[in-house]
């Protein structure tokens, strides 16, 4: 064991542990929001705009709420954890509807969608060909 | 610790600006309910981050509320789109 490490005390070193894992969290969460985001502007259609953001939002909401979680208050981790199990629950049944009435207004559940998915792949076997 | 909590907040600000131009300009009505949700919950996460860095529980117990209220918001706009009426 190096000196240097009878000097600190173990509290300090917990602590220290727990700002690299605040920050480790925080730019994690940051990151995942950060492609929700991007996921939400660059593609095309509705739905697809619902499987980017559906779930990486919420990934991103955890990791920032566990962050936040490892300043060791009493009250803020109680609601933190009432959050992220709010989040879990929610979440995917917003998606769901959200996805139900993408689903009903884009003509796929009244049987347009297959002529459509027939024309997008023509394209795709002629290019084969040639 | 403060300055790099800060930027992160800063991130994430520009992050909302981003979903707001998104509800302003979607081309779809659901695109916009969509980009409303995500905009709930960006600011929920603004909120986490201010008290992580004042160390208080006071912002969450708004995010909390401001999460329900994305959710039941959420499902009324979509109910009210694709039937017409909320309940």
């Amino acid at each position: 064991m190096p000196e240097t490490w009878n000097t600190w005390d173990t509290w300090e070193l917990l602590a220290t542990a727990l700002d690299v894992l605040a920050v480790i969290l925080v730019v994690l969460g940051l990151m995942v929001m950060t492609i929700a985001v991007i996921g939400l502007v660059r593609l095309r259609e509705p739905i697809m705009k619902l499987h980017a953001t559906s779930k990486a939002v919420v990934l991103g909401n955890v990791s920032l709420l566990l962050a936040a979680m490892t300043t060791g208050d009493d009250a803020l981790m109680t609601r933190g954890v009432l959050i992220i199990l709010f989040l879990l629950v929610t979440a995917p049944l917003a998606a769901h509807v959200l996805a139900r009435a993408m689903y009903r207004a884009s003509g796929l559940a009244r049987g347009q969608g297959q002529e459509r998915q027939c024309q997008e792949q023509e394209p795709r076997q002629e290019r084969e060909q040639g | 610790m403060d300055l790099f909590l800060q930027f992160a907040a800063l991130w994430m600000l520009i992050l909302l600006v981003v979903v707001l131009s998104m509800v302003a300009r979607g081309p779809d009505t659901l695109t916009r309910i969509l980009a409303l949700d995500t905009l709930g919950l960006v600011i929920v996460g603004i909120l986490s981050l201010v008290s992580h860095r004042l160390a208080s529980a006071l912002y969450l117990d708004a995010a909390l509320a401001l999460s329900l209220l994305a959710f039941l918001g959420t499902l009324a706009a979509t109910r009210f789109y694709h039937e017409g009426k909320v309940f």
